[in-house]
């Protein structure tokens, strides 16, 4: 073995980077957070402009605190970690700089596109098609970077805080890029290859998975790395943590069609992920208590030490989080909680208090050490923000979750002779608006603590030595590899020697190959990736091609191009942030939205707009319920028609044209991807301004202003045709679809 | 018969249950590799990494041990 030594340093100055460009962006997150919450307390907040509306801003505020806040936390963390737990200085300082100033440029691309609707509207995949090719040349670029690292480490064994890096790095990809399959339909503009039940599947897919391997798996290695070195002393069991990484790999991957119970998804796909989501409670626990037990006999630190309260809270919530999750993804408690509040303070139990305080531990952390300091800015000021923080949180969530279960219980109550007992819905809204006050409040507090972190770290990086240190660093390289794979026989062999197959059976049974796994990084994410690619594929494979799965109904018919457009308004108005199109059989829903939605009605549903919570009524059946008057009035000015309401106003769309130009290049979008226009890939446009001219007359007839070629007026045609397909006779002849299967889900 | 066919007479119900199982036939497989008696001090050890993961030549100015440096 070699004797020789060789000296490097390690680039904390991407590390740098990293940790500013996070307090940046958490800043504008909770930032936009705080607006949004206002916005549902108090709608004058909307500012009757199309770029600040609800709708818009919401999906700035999930993607900024994900992938600007969060992401960034979680390369600084990777990129200090890593080094150090390899004993290798990053593969390439310059695809470190490539990969930190393009993700600032994907990050900067979502701002100036989300809040012009430029969008998706697929759940925190909002961002459209040429932002989504960014995403997957900077996250090779980060691959390139971080496995190139571990190809010339120092160390033989790899950490388990890299190993949960690795299950990122490789999941991220792999959902990033099955989920955003695309036609473009223009510069802006895309539509998903997969439509309805495919959609909803592949989105929830990606979305519980982005949360287990974004918000998660990373974190996870970030306490397993930070919290024993803030608390100088090595994780409880690092045995446990091993179980944690294979069981969170091998699990999570499964549960995401917790999301969609009772509606048109398979039933057996539905169980499946409950099953799972339950199972995940023992590794989840496993973690917390793996974390919090590294503190044993440690205790008294915390009580002094700012970043040891951030992780233990952080790990806390992350304890009450994985609790709460696999109990809403039992159905009949996800029949209560799903579409309400109950969901949002659960996911900001896990944001707020999971990744935001595991971020302001590691920052508070990492600042005197990267700014080289000694120490932070004010330790005092740390210490007001945690408990800014956590009572910022508390009361957030609190107040979110009664919300959540006041407004659940609301909607699926009956009175005495078995009517709705609130069959007026904006009844259940005004009931929490008190609880969406008591948001604001904590929200607040929350910001003012992040911005508190922010001043201190900038004032420590102030006080930084003119010239930044960098130590030289000495480790052995890697001389040949002297484990498991190459001892010569395994040691139930050594006994009394074998017979070859008896050799191979004790080399499985000694679980040797586990041990190369840990050694061949190769190997390792090879099988990690399996793990997740065929839990992905046992649900996939029958969800896309079991016919049974999504009985064809003959009266559904392609939407009109006019529909179309109308229905691409709706999309970048992110009306799906407020209301489902996704009646549940449940009577409750049934009374209150009309017949219940069938797997067949969203075939052409190119995204699906299923939606994933209640602040406004669902809106499946809403097509014939109102006249085009109605729909002109609410639009307008939603409190005209519906006293009390919280939506916001859009006048913009009575003063913007319809772009008739670009309705050609949709339908025919649509059509590559197998939707029968027929006639309309011809003519379009031309039939797009009949069906506009019809409207315009009918409102008229009614009374209505002169609304010639208005977006009102496409939006209107598609809310109008809404759900009314089953309730249709099937077209005969050439027109008719598949044949008719049974409605019945 | 297409392959949508096939996949729909495959009896999917019991999806769940096999899934369970191969979850639990790995599963057991890692528990039983990771605790084993004798990878105790070979997998302590390597819990020990991340303290050991600073070794200058030169130490930083005003900072002999990296410990020493809080928040």
């Amino acid at each position: 073995m070699s004797t020789e030594v060789e000296k490097f340093r390690y680039d904390d100055d991407i590390v740098r980077k990293f940790v500013g460009a996070t307090l940046l962006w958490g800043a504008v997150a909770m930032l936009v957070g705080v607006i949004i919450a206002l916005q549902l307390a108090l709608p004058a907040a909307n500012l009757d402009l199309p770029y600040t509306t609800f709708g818009r801003l919401r999906p700035l505020h999930t993607n900024a605190a994900i992938f600007a806040f969060a992401g960034n936390a979680i390369f600084a963390a990777v990129y200090y970690s890593s080094q150090r737990l390899l004993k290798a200085r990053m593969f390439n300082d310059k695809l470190s700089k490539a990969h930190f100033w393009g993700w600032q440029g994907i990050i900067v691309s979502a701002a100036l596109t989300l809040p012009f609707g430029i969008t998706q509207s697929r759940e925190y995949a909002e961002l459209e098609w040429p932002i989504d090719l960014a995403i997957a040349v900077v996250w090779v670029i980060f691959a390139i970077n971080f496995f190139g690292t571990i190809a010339k480490r120092r160390e033989r064994h790899i950490y388990v805080a890299i190993w949960f890096y690795i299950a990122t790095i490789v999941t991220v990809a792999i959902l990033h890029i099955f989920n955003n399959i695309w036609i473009p339909a223009g510069l802006t503009k895309s539509y998903s290859v997969y439509a309805g039940v495919q959609d909803a599947f592949m989105q929830w897919w990606y979305g519980h998975n982005a949360v287990a391997f974004f918000l998660t798996t990373p974190f996870l290695g970030l306490m397993y790395y930070y919290l024993p070195k803030a608390a100088n002393r090595p994780v409880f069991s690092y045995r446990l943590s091993i179980l944690h990484f294979w069981s969170l790999v091998f699990i999570y991957i499964w549960a995401g069609p917790h999301h969609l119970h009772y509606t048109a998804l398979p039933e057996w796909a539905s169980t499946l992920g409950m099953i799972f989501s339950v199972m995940l409670w023992m590794p989840s626990w496993g973690g917390m208590i793996n974390g919090l037990l590294t503190l044993r006999g440690a205790w008294n630190k915390v009580a002094r030490d700012p970043v040891l309260k951030f992780f233990v809270v952080g790990i806390t919530f992350y304890g009450m989080s994985t609790f709460e999750g696999p109990l809403l993804s039992i159905k009949s408690v996800n029949s209560l909680s799903h579409y309400t509040d109950w969901t949002i303070a659960h996911v900001h139990s896990g944001a707020l208090g999971w990744n935001g305080f595991m971020t302001f531990g590691l920052v508070y952390w990492l600042a005197p050490r990267i700014f080289q300091t000694k120490e932070i800015y004010s330790k005092k000021l740390a210490e007001v923000h945690f408990w800014l923080g956590t009572i910022g949180i508390l009361f957030y969530i609190v107040a979110i979750y009664a919300a959540g279960v006041t407004q659940g219980l609301m909607w699926r109550a009956f009175d005495e002779s078995g009517r709705l007992a609130y069959p007026n819905f904006v009844e259940t809204v005004t009931e929490i608006i008190p609880m969406y006050w008591v948001r604001v409040v904590g929200g607040v507090m929350y910001l003012v603590g992040m911005l508190l972190a922010a001043y201190n770290v900038f004032m420590t990086w102030t006080k930084r030595p003119e010239k930044y240190d960098e130590p030289v660093i000495e480790a052995a390289p890697l001389g040949e590899d002297t484990g498991p794979e190459h001892a010569p026989e395994p040691e139930l062999a050594k006994a009394g020697g074998m017979l070859p197959s008896a050799y191979k059976i004790a080399y499985f049974v000694e679980a040797k190959w586990h041990r190369i796994w840990e050694r061949k990084v190769f190997k390792f994410t090879v099988m990690t990736t399996l793990a997740v690619i065929t839990a992905s594929l046992f649900e996939i494979i029958p969800t896309f091609l079991i016919k049974s799965n999504v009985p064809t109904i003959a009266s559904v018919q392609p939407y009109k191009p006019l529909e179309l457009y109308g229905r691409d308004i709706y999309i970048a108005e992110g009306c799906y942030n407020c209301h489902s199109q996704m009646i549940r059989p449940f009577r409750a829903e049934t009374e209150r939205y009309g017949e219940y939605s069938k797997p067949g009605e969203f075939v052409y549903d190119h995204p699906f707009q299923w939606g994933s919570r209640r602040i406004g009524p669902d809106l499946h059946r809403i097509g014939g319920k109102y006249s085009h008057m109605w729909h002109v009035r609410h639009m307008k000015n939603p409190r005209e028609v519906v006293d009390l309401s919280i939506m916001p106003a859009y006048p913009h769309m009575f003063d913007d044209d319809i772009a008739y130009d670009v309705i050609q290049p949709r339908v025919d979008a649509m059509a590559m991807l197998g939707v029968p226009y027929g006639e309309a890939v011809n003519s379009a446009e031309d039939m797009a301004r009949q069906q506009a001219e019809q409207i315009r007359q009918e409102i008229l007839a009614e009374g209505g202003p002169d609304l010639k070629d208005k977006d009102i007026i496409a939006l209107i045609a598609y809310l109008q045709r809404l759900g009314t397909d089953i309730f249709k006779t099937p077209p005969e002849g050439d027109g008719a679809q598949e044949p008719t299967a049974a409605v019945n889900h | 018969m297409g392959l949508s066919g096939i996949m729909g007479k495959a009896g999917l119900e019991i999806y769940a249950e096999a899934g369970l199982v191969i979850f639990l036939v790995v599963f057991a497989a890692v528990v039983w590799n990771t605790f084993r008696k004798g990878r105790k001090e070979e997998l302590e050890e390597a819990g020990r990494i991340p303290l050991d993961d600073f070794v200058p030549v030169h130490e930083r100015p005003g900072s002999q041990d990296d410990d020493e440096v809080t928040s």
